[in-house]
């Protein structure tokens, strides 16, 4: 029984123009938008590769001098661009692509793409997730604003009643019909996704990824799907029915995510630079600077020097004291900004708990927060990169520092020293794995909010199969 | 056609859905001019806090200045004479701030990812800059402001109210009644869009009431709030016009309806972003990933065989590391060094200059591409026009760069000149280099353009609908 009703409903949505075409536009998109990303991911790849290697090369072809010169000519990362981000490309071109390490502080990421686009920028680009998250749902209000009003209206409803069919039953084929055909749009995309992440030969995690990211968006299609049911079952017509679906999606896709994201900004706006400079201005209040040499900081590293290697003068130390002045300098402006960091990433936490507040006005939030998380595109994903680079930057600068103190062998202030390629090449090759599957652990609550939508919306969709049981 | 007008008014302001709508409205452009204003406002008293703290940096210097030149002080150390060139560009850093546009309250525009304020001096590039931390998916969602509600938001209230104009009489058997009465299809059809119009006109003039309440002064702004109205008074008449358009040929009100929102999925939300991705493959935007690769070679290649740029930037921040003459002759000593990095420094410039050339050329056509394919959908061009006003279009800030760069040019001369001929800076000639500002990026245009193309979109939907109308037969 419930077999026939889908294959009616089924053979009914073809024979819907509207239907029909809206498929073969919504299909040809997503061909267009999976060809057309993946070029650019592509080419983005290339790009951040080759400047990587190009930066090194760089860094090793230094002429020689000094090592604190070194350390201030710095490197530049770039973001690694992940396989998974061809179909949902996330927050990446939002967000600075690369990430200049220098001695003594931590700077933001810089150059966002979307910095150099044109005012068009704005509207968003041609991509899977924007066909997924925007477009998809449009289809579902299309196929199925009427399925239950038209029957309603045309007088079918009562007569299927009356002969006895149950309406839970042309519900769940009606339900079932409209599921089907987002599936059929969804399903190919992923053996797409398979076919498109094997050329690129990556990592296992991303055809996990992937596929968890189909199960994903089939939930969220299913919430679309009972709230577009819902609407049209509580419907005097089927135009209020498509009218009030619209506004449904209007809110749910346009105004909840810039609603969030307006007061996650007013409610906790991000330190900016001179923010940042104050707080350690304030955190270095009433502290000597070591890289002062009349403070008592510098007095007192020395005294400690001599004691630890019993000698009566600067002169007899076997270090460099401006390397290990340099080196002590480096661990205070670590400390620094690692509190200027943690305060940011304290209002960071509150703009991203506000926005995923949101969830509940907008089933789409939460599924393309984890949509993002999964493909690495989100803003987590974008900071957990930072943070590498930041223990990177330590980690170099240090071996910079560390040079001067204990190997040079020099006594005479640092800046005049020089060295060559060989300390170049001790500084190991940056590289950053992405963590997987405990990514998605910062998204508990979204997790909770979709899967809040699917019960409360299945819940009220059963309650108005009730409704009708009584004509 | 009168007593149709008059009938729809009167139907139109006892209608619970319309006053709905225009509460509604009310709630979302109080909230998106308040939110904006805002966030102008602490952008504001940020960049004053800069500024102030610059010029009163240059206020300590001329006091410095002139008690040099009177004699009123003496300055042993060469380091800390005012009169050095070196120490000028130390005290007297130059800052640009960016000016928004007359609407600036309408539109965010780029100005949540572009800087806003540059502090230039010989000590920094400001190619380069730090940049401030943003949130990447506030980006992603963007603002709710006028633009959107405008650009996205108006049209569908348009639809909502008017994608049933004709199809509702005749489902509803009124149509006839009508005909009958010697009412023709245009005369339906008009009078009821100039009742939308009117009620459309009155959504249009909120956000104006809207500023006002926030204290901003319209007369200042009454040339620009004038463009505006006409523009978006144009763009709501596309979608009337398009809604009579579906209308003419008297299908279901439910199929109107579909038709109709398609149409503004298409112009609003799926055209921007195809342009976009045509203009990525045909015209994209430079890559900054190569801008860095080529700068920093250049940095590198430039780098003095004595000592290195980068050190130089660190010698800028830390002066007392600079080696003095033994026998406390600083004046020349510490000047010797300041020369070989200016000097060091111009070369880099100019080394670097074709690259940002060549990158600014490259960025500026591939956006000149895309705002210009963008003129095909009336969404864009009413995008478009807002942001001009703004004075928030990424052309804007693509300009104001290149002022920028054309205003420190004689800024960085001077100071290198003086120190290369071992001259003394005096105040007089301090005073004459200029604060920054330049002539008004001239709109008038691009606008003039967008109202036009807007116009021609107008005048054939007109023609088609009015031809349509007359030839359309009541069975």
């Amino acid at each position: 029984m419930l077999k026939n009703i889908i294959q009616k409903e089924l053979k009914e949505l073809w024979r819907e123009d509207r239907v029909k075409w809206l498929c073969i536009i919504v299909a040809a998109l997503l061909v267009t938008s999976v060809i057309t990303s993946y070029r650019y991911n592509k080419k983005l790849k290339d790009d951040h590769t080759i400047a990587m290697r190009a930066d090194r090369e760089v860094w090793d072809n230094q002429r020689p001098k000094n090592p604190h010169a070194a350390a201030h000519f710095g490197f530049y990362l770039f973001k690694p661009v992940y396989p998974l981000s061809i179909f949902e490309p996330g927050v990446d071109r939002f967000t600075g692509a690369t990430l200049f390490l220098e001695a003594h502080q931590r700077n933001n990421e810089r150059f966002s793409n979307i910095a150099d686009e044109s005012d068009l920028g704005r509207f968003g680009f041609l991509s899977p997730a924007f066909i997924l998250q925007f477009l998809l749902p449009l289809l579902i209000i299309v196929a199925g604003f009427n399925s239950i009003s038209k029957e309603k209206e045309s007088g079918n409803l009562s007569l299927l009643l009356s002969q006895g069919i149950s309406a839970k039953k042309m519900f769940y084929g009606k339900w079932l019909s409209l599921f089907l055909l987002v599936a059929a749009i969804i399903i190919p995309l992923f053996i797409i996704s398979l076919a498109v992440l094997a050329v690129q030969n990556a990592p296992i995690y991303n055809y996990a990824a992937s596929g968890c990211m189909m199960l994903l968006y089939l939930l969220f299609y299913a919430v679309i799907i009972n709230v577009v049911v819902f609407i049209s079952s509580k419907a005097k017509q089927s135009s209020h029915a498509f009218i009030y679906s619209i506004l449904f999606w209007v809110i749910c896709c346009l105004l909840a995510p810039k609603l969030v994201a307006n007061i996650s900004q007013t409610a906790s706006p991000l330190l900016t630079n001179e923010e940042a400079l104050n707080k350690v201005k304030e955190l270095n209040k009433g502290k000597e600077n070591v890289h002062d040499k009349s403070s008592g900081a510098f007095k007192h590293l020395v005294d400690s020097l001599l004691k630890k290697y019993k000698v009566d003068s600067i002169n007899q130390l076997p270090v460099n004291v401006s390397g290990v002045r340099l080196d002590a300098g480096e661990q205070t402006d670590t400390w620094n900004n690692e509190q200027v960091n943690k305060e940011q990433m304290k209002r960071l936490n509150i703009q991203q708990n506000i926005i995923t507040l949101g969830s509940l006005f907008s089933p789409l939030i939460p599924s393309q927060q984890i949509s993002m998380a999964l493909a690495n595109t989100d803003v987590y994903s974008h900071h957990r990169f930072c943070d590498s680079g930041e223990r990177y930057r330590r980690k170099f600068v240090n071996i910079m520092n560390k040079y001067i103190a204990y190997e040079s062998g020099l006594q005479e202030s640092y800046t005049v020293f020089k060295t060559g390629d060989k300390l170049w090449k001790r500084v190991p090759v940056f590289s950053y794995q992405p963590p997987g599957f405990s990514a998605l652990a910062s998204y508990g609550f979204s997790f909770l909010a979709l899967l809040l939508w699917l019960v409360i919306s299945f819940f009220v969709v059963n309650k108005s199969i009730h409704q009708f049981k009584a004509v | 056609m009168k007593p149709i007008f008059s009938f729809e008014l009167k139907k139109c302001l006892k209608s619970k859905t319309v006053w709905l709508t225009f509460i509604l409205w009310c709630i979302i452009i109080a909230f998106a001019t308040q939110q904006r204003i805002h966030t102008i406002n602490v952008l504001r008293t940020a960049n004053d806090t800069s500024a102030q703290y610059e010029l009163r940096k240059a206020a300590a210097y001329f006091t410095l200045l002139d008690s040099a030149e009177t004699g009123k002080k003496q300055f042993p150390k060469y380091d800390s004479d005012p009169r050095n060139p070196v120490y000028f560009n130390n005290s007297l850093p130059r800052f640009a701030i960016f000016p928004p546009g007359p609407l600036n309250s309408f539109a965010t525009g780029q100005s949540d990812v572009m800087p806003s304020l540059y502090v230039i001096s010989r000590r920094y590039d400001y190619r380069v800059q730090k940049e401030e931390a943003v949130n990447g998916l506030q980006l992603l969602y963007g603002k709710i402001d006028i633009a959107f509600v405008i650009v996205f938001l108006l049209p569908l209230v348009i639809i909502a109210f008017n994608y049933n104009i004709l199809s509702s009489e005749k489902e509803n058997g009124t149509l006839k009644l009508l005909m009958v009465q010697g009412s023709s299809l245009q005369q339906i059809v008009w009078a009821k869009m100039l009742v939308s119009l009117l009620f459309t006109l009155l959504l249009l003039l909120l956000p104006v009431a809207c500023i006002v309440v926030e204290g901003i002064d319209p007369s200042r702004i009454i040339s620009a709030l004038g463009i505006y109205l006409l523009v978006a008074l144009l763009y709501s008449l596309f979608w009337h016009l398009l809604c009579a358009f579906i209308n003419r040929k008297i299908k279901s009100s439910a199929y109107n309806a579909t038709i109709l929102l398609s149409s503004w999925l298409f112009i609003v939300l799926v055209l921007p972003t195809l342009i976009n991705t045509i203009t990525e493959i045909v015209h994209p935007v430079p890559s900054r990933t190569k801008f860095i690769t080529d700068y920093r070679h250049t940095l590198n290649e430039m780098e003095r065989d004595s000592n290195s740029v980068i050190l130089d930037k660190y010698f800028f921040d830390h002066p007392e590391l600079v080696k003095q003459d033994t026998t406390g002759n600083t004046r020349n000593r510490a000047n010797e060094f300041y020369k070989a990095i200016h000097i060091n420094q111009d070369k880099t410039q100019t080394a670097l200059q074709p690259l940002y050339v060549a990158h600014d050329n490259a960025l500026r056509s591939a956006n000149d591409f895309a705002n210009k394919a963008g003129l095909i959908s009336p969404a864009i061009c009413m995008q478009q026009s807002l942001l001009l006003l703004a004075g928030q279009s990424s052309r804007q800030y693509v300009y104001f760069i290149e002022r920028i760069d054309e205003w420190r040019k004689p800024y960085l001369k001077f100071i290198f000149n003086k120190l290369l001929l071992d001259k003394d800076v005096s105040k007089t000639e301090a005073l004459q280099l200029k604060p920054f500002s330049y002539p008004p990026y001239d709109y008038s245009g691009k606008i003039t353009l967008n109202i036009f193309l807007l116009l021609l979109f107008n005048i054939f939907l007109i023609i088609i609908v009015a031809v349509s109308l007359k030839g359309t037969i009541i069975t």
